[in-house]
């Protein structure tokens, strides 16, 4: 779900990147609040972890690349939205800046995407499921998948207002192959969690992420 | 992977000795004037002119090169595909209309169009190949501090750096251990595999994060990040060379930003 | 100042979803001491470490530095870690910064020293560990060895006085073992006190000032290494195995020999109870000569064309300066651990050595010859050639 950099001119991508400062401002404040300052590199480590898991890419159609995005993960494991627009923005820093991987300009689109998006999607609608079911693995799923889900969209409507790519093809196709991708992200980030919760339930019993 | 190819790269290429700075300025410059560009001329004229620097006077491998640019070239090939046959148009000189909402069409402005976005993709990428060829990681951590990038900013981002190679090497000895265990031999075996592996690597850098925290405690860790001297001057002809590139890259921006393959209808 | 620098007593400790580990300890270690503490998997070791450095803190019981109690607050443990710098046993835990310089300068760093004096420390640092030039180079580019020495050397760059290494030579080959345990004994002799601990005794043994032998979190027995792995039942119960050149004496004793007193530690010492097994000494030759060069004499470039002029002779360096000397100035080495002793097997043979040292090591290669002699009752000619 990456825009490389051609796909959007700099005006809009400017805009872009305004939102995302704005987020990324607020995730430093939570971060500030919630955790202490020598827990902060936990972030920057949880960071390299999703880098890692996204190396494993996925070579889609409409020029950008479908793999693994992590933004409802890290919200869930880390309990909050913040968290994730956090630990996003740090993958998408390096991904972009130090490898070169990923586009600089719409560096500020793929935050708001991935992060702001997928994060808040990803913590609200996982605690809105387990009010309904209950069940932590189901909600896990269910929010892992609309985190991928509705960024998708969001980019496609990004790409339709840069004159990228028409508007109704464009979200077409990158919904349905993101409805696709995100049934694995879903399982993968199902899986996860219960792996977290047996191996090690510190990290989820901790409040909002934070270790004892 | 290729991080560590590229690190390795940047560490031993032939512009190592540039400044630092104006190998960004050359990269990040040629980015933008691809980006801004109206016409498909520049872009292309910058891909060129990057693509040869890289190649002849970073003296990177051209096989390596290929290699690199080959995924995100396919990826602009199709996307360009889909433009050329769904953008539309006024003038169709082709089209087909297999199911009542599914309609292509190729047409001259969506041929104009999927070049010029093709055009702008090569320049972009060569442009950020250029710097991540030419430019080891810890350079540019010396460069973010330069810029007063906030110090928790190029702190976080120097710990991500470090780990990530711990991790990746986990990652790919886990999976190894899967694999000879025929983790993969199955689709269904596969995605739990695959599942768990992710799950393995998160709880690794949970680790390696208290790991850290440990470490820096161990140190006396008291806020403070070691400075890395070593900035090497801007020499007079890589200067000018830039500085040339830049301007021709500009004029040819403003002056063929209407200039169109098949003219007719702009 | 006292005399004893670290000091546990009767500790316990238990982790949070488990047994006890550390079940009533107390011993000490004094100041300059070598000590090992050894012991199987599980026994406690590392858990008994983390605890010199205020990492852990006892459930019950005292942890003291220099005669007094460790204090836990934020200050008090800084200012603890300043004296008593710890390595891991896996290097990648401890090494925090992406090059070589910024990761051994960051103790340094935050110490507060200023820059130039951060440069200094680094670059003696670097000297002491063998990883001269290294400055730039990523961390994670490094070999299993060379990240272990970033390790010692980050710690060693903050001038501590104690030294806790756990599993010093874990995941290094046996020229590294040897390199990592000379550096430790390097240290020593410029006053540092080190504590290792390990489960090879082998290593242990000829190294240690006093070994402890740890199991199931208890101390089973603590002393001179010859009589600590002396007693074969409580080694045993150690899950360890007796050193080899302990248990050929022990073996050579029970047959009913009559054995020099003091229990062999290397091959030169075991050589000398085969001598008396046998009654008779082999070496009838006359013994060859030693001569000892101090590398940071002020040279006239002598060295290389000394060593040159002699073509046959077995040349041994001591130190990481001597090595580096040698490596310069293309000097062929045929020994770099323990040299004193092949040294000395050599000139019994009647052939001559020299050896290339500096600094203390100078006057110890000749009181090792001078102990020897003592014993043995053969005299081994030892020349200084030039001294600083």
């Amino acid at each position: 779900m990456h825009i490389p950099d051609s796909f959007i001119p700099i005006g809009q991508a400017a805009v872009y990147w305004l939102i995302a400062l704005v987020f990324i401002a607020l995730a430093l404040r939570w971060v500030r609040r919630e955790m202490s300052d020598e827990k902060v590199p936990l972030l920057a480590v949880l960071a390299a972890g999703v880098f890692a898991l996204q190396a494993f890419n996925i070579p889609v159609t409409m020029g950008t690349s479908g793999h693994l995005v992590g933004g409802a993960l890290v919200a869930i494991v880390l309990g909050s939205p913040f968290a994730a627009v956090f630990v996003l923005s740090l993958v998408l820093i390096v991904q972009g800046v130090l490898f070169g991987d990923g586009g600089l300009t719409t560096m500020g689109a793929n935050i708001v995407n991935m992060g702001v998006i997928g994060g808040f999607v990803g913590y609200y609608s996982y605690q809105g499921l387990m009010g309904l079911t209950k069940s932590m693995l189901a909600s896990a799923a269910g929010a892992a998948w609309l985190a991928c889900f509705i960024p998708a969209l969001a980019a496609a409507v990004e790409l339709a207002f840069a004159g990228t790519f028409p508007f109704g093809p464009g979200l077409v196709s990158m919904g349905i192959y993101h409805a696709l991708i995100g049934v694995i992200e879903a399982g993968i980030t199902a899986v996860v969690i219960k792996l977290i919760a047996t191996a090690r339930p510190d990290i989820l019993d901790s409040s909002a992420g934070v270790p004892a | 992977m290729f991080e560590q190819l590229l690190e390795d790269i940047a560490q031993t290429n032939a512009l190592r000795e540039v400044n630092t700075s104006l190998k960004l300025a050359a990269g990040l410059g040629a980015l933008l004037l691809s980006l801004v560009s109206t016409g498909y001329v520049a872009p292309l004229f910058i891909a060129i002119v990057v693509s040869g620097a890289i190649l002849l006077l970073a003296r990177i491998d051209p096989y390596t090169y290929g290699e690199l640019f080959v995924a995100p070239v396919s990826f602009a090939l199709l996307s360009v595909a889909a433009i050329v046959l769904i953008s539309g148009g006024s003038d169709a000189l082709w089209s087909w209309q297999p199911l009542p909402w599914l309609s292509f069409s190729i047409t001259i402005e969506s041929i104009n169009q999927g070049l010029f976005i093709f055009c702008r993709t090569l320049g972009g990428m060569s442009a950020l190949l250029f710097i991540a060829l030419t430019t080891p990681m810890t350079d540019l951590f010396v460069v973010m501090r330069q810029c007063r990038l906030p110090e928790v900013l190029v702190e976080l981002v120097t710990i991500v750096y470090r780990t990530i190679f711990i991790l990746l090497d986990q990652l790919v000895q886990c999976y190894h251990a899967q694999v000879m265990r025929l983790g993969y031999s199955t689709r269904r075996e596969s995605i739990r595999s695959l599942a768990t592996l992710c799950g393995v690597v998160f709880i690794a850098s949970w680790n390696a994060g208290e790991d850290l925290i440990r470490a820096r405690d161990l140190r006396c860790y008291d806020g403070k990040l070691v400075v890395l001297g070593a900035v090497r001057p801007v020499e007079l002809r890589p200067a000018l060379a830039v500085a040339g590139f830049l301007i021709v890259s500009s004029i040819l921006v403003v002056l063929t930003g209407k200039i169109t393959i098949i003219s007719g209808i702009p | 100042m006292t005399s004893i620098i670290l000091e546990a007593r009767d500790i316990r400790y238990r982790y949070l979803r488990g047994d006890e580990v550390i079940r009533g300890i107390s011993f000490h270690v004094r100041r300059g001491e070598k000590i090992a503490i050894v012991g199987p998997n599980g026994a406690g070791k590392s858990t008994l470490l983390m605890m010199f450095d205020g990492m852990l803190r006892p459930d019950a019981g005292t942890m003291l530095y220099d005669g007094r109690p460790i204090l836990y607050d934020a200050r008090s443990l800084r200012t603890l870690r300043k004296r008593v710098g710890f390595v891991l046993q896996n290097p990648d835990q401890q090494i925090v910064a992406p090059t070589v310089y910024q990761d051994v300068g960051f103790g340094p760093t935050n110490l507060g020293l200023p820059e130039d004096e951060v440069k200094r420390v680094v670059r003696e640092a670097l000297r002491a560990v063998g990883l001269e030039g290294f400055d730039l180079r990523p961390t994670h580019r490094l070999s299993g060895g060379e990240k272990k020495r970033v390790a010692i050397a980050g710690v060693l760059a903050m001038e501590p006085e104690v030294l806790v290494f756990d599993e010093p030579t874990s995941s290094l080959d046996p020229r590294g073992s040897e390199e990592i345990m000379e550096l430790l004994d390097e240290l020593n002799s410029q006053g540092k006190t080190i504590v290792v601990s390990t489960h090879d005794i082998e290593l242990a043994y000829p190294w240690a000032h006093r070994a402890i032998l740890m199991v199931d979190g208890m101390i089973l027995q603590e002393g001179f290494p010859e009589i600590a792995f002396g007693d074969r039942e409580l080694v045993r119960r150690a899950h360890l195995s007796t050193p080899l050149l302990l248990d050929i004496y022990h073996e050579l004793s029970e047959r009913g020999f009559a054995l020099p007193t003091r229990r062999p530690f290397s091959v030169l010492d075991i050589l000398q109870v085969i001598d008396q097994v046998c009654n008779q000494t082999r070496c009838r030759a006359s013994p060859g000569t030693i001569a000892v060069h101090d590398v940071d004499a002020p040279d006239d470039g002598g060295l290389a064309g000394w060593c040159a002029a002699r073509p046959g002779i077995s040349i041994g360096a001591m130190g990481t300066r001597a090595k580096q000397r040698a490596a310069d100035e293309e000097i062929p080495l045929h020994f770099t651990y323990g040299v004193v002793d092949k040294c000395i097997l050599r000139a019994l043979l009647g052939e001559n050595t020299a050896i290339l040292t500096n600094g203390g090591m100078v006057r110890r290669v000749v009181e090792r010859v001078e102990e020897y002699s003592r014993q043995s009752g053969v005299e081994i000619p030892v020349t200084i050639l030039r001294s600083s």
